[in-house]
């Protein structure tokens, strides 16, 4: 696995597993085509991903039978390709969905922790 | 479509080459449909391409997930053969490369020291008792160049071989470590 040398590399590696849960909590909302996407995770700064790779991540999905994908014409341009959730899809969004808000909440908590104790060292002094 | 955009697309579809067509048209139809939707949006065609990354390095991306999702079990066949050739070819250069390496310069050396030496006992700057002593045997001085240009010829011609031969092996074995390293890296 790469090695996170610097807080960039941190952020991408966090951000990439990161990625393929709210990717298919969107997709859990209503069955999105990959620039739908892009928007949609775009809407939070914090999210903002390449767009090279969602689509490798799209196809990784759809591989692992997670989403399905079905092209569809469009108004505004070419076909464009939708992805619909599967069970197999939602029973993983809901466990990662579970995991992550477990890790959220204790990492909160952590880091609160150790700022209040290293106030209270600093008061002590 | 603009001309930018296909060069972009023609070059995906190169770099993805090792996909199942299938997945590779598909793959190249949805960032095609990306491109006209962020085009749509507004988006300055140069941006959105820079934000999907260059064709090589999407590629790179598409081939490493497909990699991941091949799973474990035939990864780790995969990772057994590139041990086992790791290790193979290493067993059988520690033995293979010293032993050409030294046939083809002790061969070389005799090869030009053969003529050199024939020609000083012709002139008498080595003798020897018998006179000119070939392989153990006493030889007429006619014969001693024919015979130190044979013996150049054939030494030559051993440590030419050897030297082809460490080279057809170690490029053998470079190419194996190139692919080894294309499935990993990939």
């Amino acid at each position: 696995m790469v090695k996170p040398t610097n807080t960039e590399d941190w952020i991408t590696q966090a951000r990439r597993g990161l990625l393929e849960m709210c990717v298919l909590a969107l997709i859990a909302e209503r069955p999105r085509y990959g620039y739908d996407l892009v928007s949609g995770l775009g809407r939070w700064e914090a999210l903002t991903t390449t767009d090279g790779t969602l689509y490798p991540l799209l196809r990784r999905l759809q591989k692992e039978g997670h989403i399905v994908a079905k092209w569809q014409e469009s108004a505004e341009g070419p076909p464009r390709k939708y992805y619909r959730l599967t069970p197999k899809g939602q029973t993983l969004l809901d466990r990662l969905r579970g995991e992550w808000e477990k890790l959220a909440q204790a990492v909160t908590q952590l880091l609160q922790m150790s700022r209040a104790n290293s106030e209270q060292e600093k008061a002590d002094e | 479509m603009s001309e930018m955009s296909n060069r972009y697309l023609d070059q995906l579809r190169r770099e993805l080459r090792r996909l199942p067509a299938e997945d590779r048209e598909d793959a190249v139809r949805e960032i095609g449909s990306h491109i006209a939707d962020a085009e749509v949006a507004g988006q300055p065609q140069a941006a959105v391409l820079a934000k999907l990354g260059t064709p090589k390095d999407l590629a790179r991306a598409y081939i490493a997930d497909a990699y991941l999702q091949e799973g474990a079990s035939r990864r780790g066949l995969a990772f057994m053969g590139v041990v086992a050739f790791v290790a193979g070819s290493g067993m059988v250069s520690v033995i293979v490369v010293p032993l050409l390496t030294v046939t083809a310069i002790t061969f070389g050396l005799t090869a030009v020291a053969s003529p050199v030496i024939g020609v000083l006992q012709l002139v008498g700057v080595i003798s020897d008792a018998n006179g000119v002593v070939y392989w153990g045997e006493p030889v007429a001085k006619v014969w001693v160049l024919p015979l130190t240009l044979v013996t150049a010829i054939l030494c030559a011609a051993i440590a030419w071989g050897s030297w082809r031969a460490l080279r057809w092996y170690s490029l053998r074995v470079l190419s194996g470590y190139q692919r080894v390293r294309d499935a990993l890296a990939s």
